[in-house]
C-alpha cells in the first residue's frame, strides 16, 4: 500500500482535495436532505463549483496524484462537478489560452468576443461566446491523428458527467436541475468569465503585462493562488503553491501597477457596476520595457513544450 | 418524470433556474439585434443619391487590373485520426486592393491600389480550393506531413481578373477625364465583392431578426410548458428538461448566427482533402479534390 506522503505529488495538494470533498458533500445533502436545499447551501454549491472548476485548471495542468489512473478516475469527479469533460482545459487552455492566440486565430476565450457598450452584458455573456469556441475548438483538435488516449479519457469524462446527472435527473428532476444543475453550470461559466476578468484591457502580445492579477492573500489560499495569473502564463509548468513568490520576484518589477488588483470584489464593482462602460485600453506594456529582461523562453517554444506535454 | 422521488423545488429555486434561462436567451437574441442594426446603419447599404459623388455600390466587368483585387484564406492542414482526409483550419484572412478599371453602366471606373476588403463568394473559393496545392509544393508525401503536429500550410487565393464580374462599394468620385474613382467610405474601407454586399446586408438582417424571435418564441413556450399545471408534474418536467436542453444549446446557436453573418472577407472557410488510404496501392497520396463546410 503506498503511503499518504507519496499518493499525491505535493502536500498543498490536499487543499484542493479537500475543496472538491466539501463540494461534493453539499451537493449530496442538498439532493437527499430535503432541509439542506435552502440559499446558504445554494449559494455555498455555486461557490464550491467555481473552485471546482479552479482544480480543474490546476490538476489539468499538473495532476494532484502521483498515479495515472488516479489522476484520471479524479477527473471524472471533476467533470460532473462542472458538467464538462476536464481534459477540455487541456487544448482550450493549456495550448491556446496561454498562448493567446489558436494558429493565428483568436484565443477561443479572448476578451474580444464580446461587444456590448454596456460593459456588464459583456460579463454575463461571455461564456455563451467562450463556451461553444471552446467546445468547437477541442472537438476539432481532437479529431487530428495521435490524440486516442485523450479522446477515450474525454469520452469517459463526458459519459461520467452527463451520464451521472441524467441518472440523478431520472430519479428527481427539479431537485437536480435545481440544487446540482444550476451550481455546476454556475461554476463551469464563472470560470469562462475569470478570462475576461483576467485579460480585458491587458496588452496579450506582450511578456508581462498580458494579464490581470488579483493579489489578495485571503482570496489566494481559497483560490489556490489563482489569483496570480501573469507568473502562471509564463510558467506554466510552476506549481500553483510557489506561485505567490514567484510573482513577487518576476511579476512585480516588470507590470504596470494597475494589473496588480487587491480585491477581486473591488475589480468587478468598480468595472461592471460602477461605470456603463468597458474601461478605455491603456499602454500597459509600457511598464516591462523599463525593467531588465528576464529569461523567458519564446512564446513559440513554450507553445511546443505544451504541446508534447499534452500529448504524452 | 421521476421514477422514485419528485420533488416540488423551493419557489425562489425554479425562479432562479427561469431568471438564468431568459437572461441568456434575452443577450442572446440583443446580440443579434445589435448586429442587426449594425449591418443596417453602417456600410453596407450606401443609399446613393442618384449622383456620382455619393457613396454607391456599382456593379461592373473587370477591364484593367492583374488581378484587380486578390482575397488570401491562409489555412494549416493536419491528418485526422481514422479517416482519410486533411482537414483545414484558417489561419488567417487578407484581403489586397491591387487596382485597375471596372467598366460599369455608367462609364468606367478606376479603383486605385490600397487598402479595402474583397469578398470573394463561397462557390469561388471552393472551386480554388479544390485545386490549390500545399506550400511548399512537392518534396514529401502531403499526408505525411500533415500527420505532423506542425502540419502542412496552403493558401486559397480568390483573385478578380479581366473579364470577372464584381461589385464595388465606395465613394465615386468624378475625374477630369470624364471617368470615375472609387475612393473608401466615409465609414470604411471600399468593397470589391463578387455578390452583391446590399444583398448580403438584406440576407444577415432578415436572418438575425427571425434568430432573435425564435429564440424568444421558443424560450416562452418552454416558460409556459413548465408553468402549465399540474406544477412540476410529468410535462412540467419534461418541458423542464427542454429548457435545459434550450439553455444549452442557444449558446452555440448564437455563436453560428453570428459566423454566418460575418462579413464574406472573414468568413470561414475550412474544408477537407481527402487522401488515399494505407491499403490503397498508390500509397497515401494526396487524390485531387476537397470539401467544404
Amino acid at each position: 500500500m503506498q503511503s499518504t506522503r507519496s499518493w499525491v505529488r505535493h502536500p498543498a495538494e490536499w487543499r484542493q482535495i479537500g475543496i472538491i470533498a466539501i463540494y461534493m458533500g453539499v451537493l449530496g445533502s442538498m439532493y437527499f436532505v430535503p432541509a439542506c436545499r435552502n440559499p446558504v447551501f445554494f449559494v455555498a454549491a455555486c461557490f464550491f463549483s467555481f473552485l471546482n472548476a479552479i482544480v480543474i485548471h490546476n490538476h489539468l495542468h499538473q495532476g494532484i496524484f502521483q498515479d495515472r489512473r488516479w489522476n484520471d478516475r479524479f477527473k471524472l469527479v471533476l467533470s460532473f462537478g462542472n458538467l464538462y469533460p476536464a481534459s477540455a482545459n487541456t487544448p482550450s487552455h493549456n495550448l491556446v489560452h496561454h498562448h493567446f492566440e489558436d494558429d493565428g486565430r483568436p484565443d477561443w476565450a479572448s476578451p474580444d468576443h464580446v461587444h456590448f457598450g454596456w460593459h456588464l452584458l459583456n460579463l454575463i455573456h461571455f461564456p455563451n461566446v467562450a463556451g461553444p469556441n471552446t467546445f468547437a475548438g477541442v472537438k476539432r483538435w481532437a479529431a487530428l491523428f495521435g490524440r486516442d488516449a485523450f479522446r477515450r479519457q474525454y469520452t469517459k469524462e463526458t459519459a461520467f458527467a452527463f451520464g451521472l446527472t441524467g441518472l440523478l435527473a431520472l430519479f428527481d428532476f427539479w431537485t437536480t436541475l435545481c440544487f446540482i444543475v444550476l451550481p455546476q453550470l454556475w461554476g463551469a461559466r464563472g470560470i469562462l468569465r475569470i478570462n475576461l476578468l483576467q485579460h480585458d484591457g491587458c496588452d496579450t502580445s506582450s511578456e508581462w503585462n498580458h494579464s490581470r492579477n488579483f493579489v489578495g492573500r485571503a482570496f489566494n489560499w481559497i483560490l489556490c493562488n489563482n489569483g496570480y495569473h501573469t507568473i502562471h502564463h509564463n510558467r506554466a509548468g510552476l506549481h500553483w503553491s510557489a506561485l505567490p513568490r514567484a510573482h513577487q520576484k518576476e511579476v512585480v518589477p516588470r507590470i504596470d501597477p494597475s494589473l496588480d488588483e487587491p480585491s477581486m470584489v473591488w475589480y468587478l464593482l468598480k468595472t461592471f457596476v460602477f461605470r456603463f462602460s468597458r474601461p478605455p485600453v491603456r499602454d500597459v506594456a509600457a511598464a516591462e520595457k523599463q525593467a531588465a529582461p528576464a529569461e523567458l523562453a519564446p512564446r513559440a517554444d513554450r507553445l511546443a513544450e505544451a504541446e508534447a506535454a499534452a500529448s504524452t | 418524470m421521476s421514477l422514485i422521488h419528485a420533488s416540488a423545488p423551493p419557489g425562489w429555486a425554479v425562479a432562479l433556474a427561469a431568471l438564468a434561462l431568459w437572461t441568456n436567451t434575452l443577450i442572446i437574441a440583443a446580440e443579434a439585434l445589435i448586429r442587426r442594426r449594425w449591418i443596417g446603419t453602417h456600410r453596407w447599404a450606401p443609399r446613393w443619391d442618384g449622383q456620382f459623388g455619393g457613396e454607391a455600390v456599382v456593379a461592373g466587368i473587370v477591364r484593367e487590373g492583374a488581378p484587380l483585387a486578390r482575397h488570401t484564406v491562409e489555412q494549416r492542414g493536419r491528418l485526422r485520426a481514422r479517416k482519410t482526409e486533411i482537414a483545414w483550419h484558417d489561419r488567417s484572412h487578407r484581403s489586397e486592393i491591387a487596382g485597375g478599371i471596372v467598366d460599369t453602366r455608367f462609364g468606367p471606373v478606376r479603383v486605385p491600389p490600397g487598402p479595402g476588403e474583397a469578398w470573394p463568394s463561397s462557390t469561388a473559393q471552393h472551386r480554388v480550393a479544390e485545386h490549390v496545392e500545399p506550400v511548399p509544393a512537392g518534396g514529401r508525401d502531403p499526408a505525411d506531413r500533415a500527420r505532423r503536429a506542425k502540419g502542412i500550410l496552403r493558401q486559397v487565393d480568390v483573385r478578380w481578373v479581366p473579364g470577372d464580374s464584381v461589385y464595388l462599394m465606395g465613394r465615386l468620385q468624378a475625374l477630369d477625364d470624364g471617368s470615375w474613382t472609387l475612393a473608401p467610405l466615409s465609414s470604411g474601407p471600399m468593397v470589391l465583392s463578387s455578390e452583391d454586399p446590399a444583398a448580403w446586408a438584406r440576407r444577415c438582417r432578415r436572418e438575425l431578426v427571425a434568430f432573435a424571435t425564435a429564440v424568444v418564441g421558443a424560450c416562452a413556450l418552454l416558460t409556459a410548458g413548465v408553468a402549465w399545471p399540474p406544477a412540476f408534474g410529468l410535462r412540467s418536467s419534461l418541458f423542464g428538461a427542454l429548457g435545459l436542453a434550450f439553455f444549452l444549446l442557444i449558446q452555440p446557436a448564437g455563436v453560428w448566427m453570428r459566423a454566418r453573418t460575418i462579413e464574406p472577407a472573414y468568413r470561414n472557410l475550412g474544408g477537407t482533402t481527402r487522401v488515399a488510404s494505407r491499403q490503397d496501392p498508390d500509397g497515401d497520396a494526396v487524390t485531387p479534390g476537397s470539401s467544404l463546410h
